[in-house]
């Protein structure tokens, strides 16, 4: 009597795959794999600066506000000492036990600017333990909350974190709200670093109507750090602390409408920012092209409706191939729209007026640039909306006289039908 | 950086189509499975450039199954919307009851069907299932027991029974 297969046997029978069986589109998947693998390392590479201007800001911060000599405290503890910083534009209660290690006015790296800070350490020895309070003006695109004055959530400063998850050496990332309703973003790190947590908080410079506002000055953040090279219990210590500090510090001064100072952070010099190149789309398929500058060049292009949630691509522009006379294309899947559409888009140099863009068995799409005459010295391109299939081969870029000023570089995802892998 | 790239390459030549099938069986749609597979496998370099993972395909594997499930949960509307919608996949060469079968694996709920492809197509046992997955080890055993018990289910249905269906054809 043959005995009926179990069904965790059957199951295990068709689930194999079948030996040297091959997968239906593997011819050309390494092409593939070798572009996407200098895309993510173009991103990397961006997210890298980012982290290096953080840190370069840190290494030169930080020996200013550490004494090179063991710490004796310059004032008496006082509990519940009200310490102001009206550069920085915040005020700040010393936790009881806690005192202010030290003070600057200003710290200003080449990649970024920091306002006024100061660190409060605990009046009990603990390895390099400290909580630093400092206004900063990284990049727009760390802005945790809502553009002041308007504009759209920023969702750039944590996206994509969940499907980073398997290489994020830091610990759990996060969003909340002040009880004053200033917005925030924050991190904590695991065990092995000497950084506990760090807490960016929306703190906009406000200028008065006869101020000539800085460019960076609505992007500021008051970062909270904690820091502590001891064991859990302390750094648990000073995570608490760090909470209590972020809900109790106060805005003064250049953070409260009509309250600046003249002439203290206004002296920095101006940062880079966030330029708005154009719009176009229609609904969920709007769009809109911008440059951001950090240390980086980085055009980005948001799609605030998409649904159900915004969507941004973000390219490094990279102008060592525009001086050589190409053009890096960027072909993306509108994968939520019923009929899903591909765009074409990319940065070219101020001069290029229109691109030629050649669509395989169709005659060429001519496409005017945009975004001319902005700070950001970049214009940029999108196209129409390109149906589900289309093979785009070239594009050129072409000044007013018609001359070619770049072209595509050779690019496998750039002739891959739209819509069809990347999307 | 120091990546043997033709090691690489090979270990590439490898996983490939391995990977592929694995996002086949848990998305049911080759293109989405392509997708994983190449995401994977760049991130597995870029781990492998840093520092060589003691497992590359163990580390390629556990990055498909997890960035398969924070797109399942980041997305999880659009893929509702798309299951609809999704063309038929290439379904897996074998014979009648294979196929039935995996058609039934197909209409699992994704983490019943996450743990019975990893357990029945990747051979692993329920603790690195649940290892895997971030699940309590219960949770797995509960899961694969109702995914079985579905599949017993609808086996036994006429619709998806192919000694059924062959004798409806033959009448």
């Amino acid at each position: 009597m043959t005995q009926e297969p179990q069904l965790e046997d059957r199951l295990r029978a068709a689930l194999r795959r079948p030996e040297g069986s091959p997968w239906p589109e593997e011819h050309g998947a390494f092409d593939q794999f070798l572009h996407r693998r200098s895309r993510r390392g173009r991103a990397l590479a961006a997210r890298g600066a980012l982290a290096v201007v953080v840190a370069v800001a840190l290494v030169v911060g930080l020996p200013r506000l550490l004494p090179s000599r063991p710490v004796v405290p310059a004032t008496p503890p006082l509990t519940g000492r009200l310490l102001q910083m009206p550069a920085g534009g915040f005020e700040v209660t010393v936790p009881a036990g806690w005192t202010d290690l030290s003070r600057s006015r200003r710290i200003v790296t080449p990649g970024s600017e920091l306002g006024s800070g100061v660190a409060l350490r605990p009046m009990r020895r603990a390895a390099n333990t400290m909580v630093m309070l400092y206004t900063g003006t990284l990049s727009s695109v760390q802005y945790p909350g809502t553009e002041p004055g308007g504009g759209g959530p920023d969702s750039s400063f944590s996206t994509d974190q969940a499907s980073d998850r398997l290489e994020d050496r830091g610990g759990p990332l996060g969003r909340g709200r002040r009880p004053d309703g200033r917005p925030y973003v924050w991190q904590q790190t695991r065990l092995g670093t000497n950084q506990v947590a760090r807490y960016a908080i929306a703190w906009p410079y406000q200028c008065t109507p006869q101020q000539a506002c800085p460019p960076g000055a609505r992007w500021r953040v008051l970062l909270v750090d904690g820091v502590s090279e001891e064991g859990p219990a302390t750094r648990r210590r000073v995570l608490e602390v760090t909470r209590r500090i972020v809900d109790t510090v106060r805005p003064i001064t250049n953070a409260l409408p009509g309250g600046a100072l003249g002439s203290v952070d206004l002296a920095v010099p101006p940062v880079k920012g966030r330029w708005l190149l154009g719009t176009g789309g229609r609904g969920r398929g709007a769009w809109r092209a911008s440059i951001l500058q950090d240390a980086e060049d980085v055009f980005a292009l948001e799609f605030p409706q998409r649904r159900p949630a915004a969507a941004q691509r973000a390219e490094v522009i990279e102008p060592t191939i525009l001086i050589a006379g190409q053009l890096g294309v960027l072909n993306d899947c509108l994968s939520w729209l019923r009929p899903q559409a591909g765009l074409v888009s990319g940065v070219v140099p101020e001069n290029v007026t229109t691109l030629r863009i050649s669509i395989a068995g169709k005659p060429p799409l001519t496409v005017r640039a945009f975004g001319h005459g902005q700070p950001a010295r970049w214009a940029a391109f999108v196209s129409p909306p390109l149906a589900r299939g289309t093979r785009v081969t070239r594009v050129v870029a072409l000044d007013a006289s018609g001359r070619t000023v770049a072209e595509s570089e050779p690019d496998p995802t750039l002739s891959h039908p739209v819509c069809h892998v990347f999307r | 950086m120091t990546v043997d790239d033709l090691e690489f390459r090979e270990f590439y030549a490898a996983q490939y189509t391995r990977l592929c099938w694995l996002g086949l069986l848990l998305t049911g749609d080759q293109a989405e499975a392509e997708e994983l597979a190449q995401e994977a496998l760049v991130r597995t370099w870029w781990r492998w450039a840093l520092h060589r993972p003691d497992d590359p395909a163990a580390y390629a594997r556990k990055v498909l199954v997890n960035r398969h499930r924070s797109l399942l949960r980041r997305a999880g509307v659009e893929s509702r919307f798309l299951a609809r919608t999704r063309i038929e996949p290439v379904p897996p060469p074998g014979d009648e009851q294979a196929m039935v079968l995996w058609q039934a694996v197909r209409g699992l709920p994704a983490r019943q069907r996450a743990v019975l492809v990893l357990r029945f197509h990747e051979d692993l046992t329920e603790a690195e299932v649940a290892r895997l997955l971030g699940l309590p080890l219960g949770t797995v055993k509960s899961l694969a027991h109702r995914g079985l018990a579905r599949l017993r289910d609808r086996l036994g249905s006429p619709d998806l029974d192919p000694t059924t269906s062959t004798r409806r054809e033959a009448r």
